[in-house]
């Protein structure tokens, strides 16, 4: 699945640590996320989504 | 934005490698004390850091609030889990079956050895099913 994810967390000026402190996962499961290799769970993505104010579509597309 | 705030799941990722870190300082001083001919001394360390692992493991999992793993290093503990279940079924029960062959046609005799290993793998499937039951009835 692709997502913008990197884009957007270098908008807000946030490493890969501080978003993953943010949402409580590890950096290694954002930087994951970011190079397409984990999907996350739908609780994940609803926190991120919160997080970035946006819908969970605007950050993840499923092609 | 701060990059040092500690959190719940980078914390318990921390206390996950310091377990792993324990169990492999016994491995390790048990196979050292064979090779030192220190096998007693060894053996204790090995026993010590193991069950201090496995009760820090369980007081962390099941009396207190850390999170070990995130969901991303669970779902990898899952994979991992199934393409095991599924290399030994795989693999395992071709061999199994072939011996049972050989020793009914009389070419070869399965050593007492070999059938505690048969046993225990027939035992690890049989456990397996009962988790699963367990898992999909809860599930």
């Amino acid at each position: 699945m692709k997502n913008d994810l990197r884009d957007r967390r270098e908008r807000h000026d946030l490493s890969q640590a501080d978003l993953a402190a943010e949402v409580d996962v590890t950096r290694q499961t954002i930087n994951s996320i970011e190079r397409g290799r984990y999907d996350p769970s739908l609780e994940l993505a609803f926190e991120l989504a919160t997080y970035f104010d946006c819908r969970i579509e605007d950050i993840f597309d499923p092609e | 934005m701060s990059t040092t705030q500690d959190h719940p799941a980078r914390r318990g990722q921390r206390y996950n490698r310091i377990i792993m870190a324990v169990f492999a300082v016994g491995i390790v001083s048990f196979f050292a004390g064979m090779l030192l001919d220190q096998t007693f001394v060894g053996l204790v360390v090995y026993a010590v850091a193991c069950l201090g692992g496995i009760t820090a493991l369980l007081y962390l999992q099941f009396a207190s609030s850390v999170q070990l793993s995130d969901e991303r290093e669970q779902r990898l503990h899952e994979r991992a889990s199934g393409a095991l279940i599924m290399i030994a079924a795989y693999v395992g029960l071709p061999v199994v079956i072939g011996l049972y062959l050989l020793d009914n046609l009389g070419y070869y005799t399965i050593p007492p050895v070999v059938w505690g290993g048969i046993y225990a793998y027939s035992a690890l499937f049989l456990l397996w099913g009962v988790v699963y039951t367990v898992v999909r009835y809860n599930a």
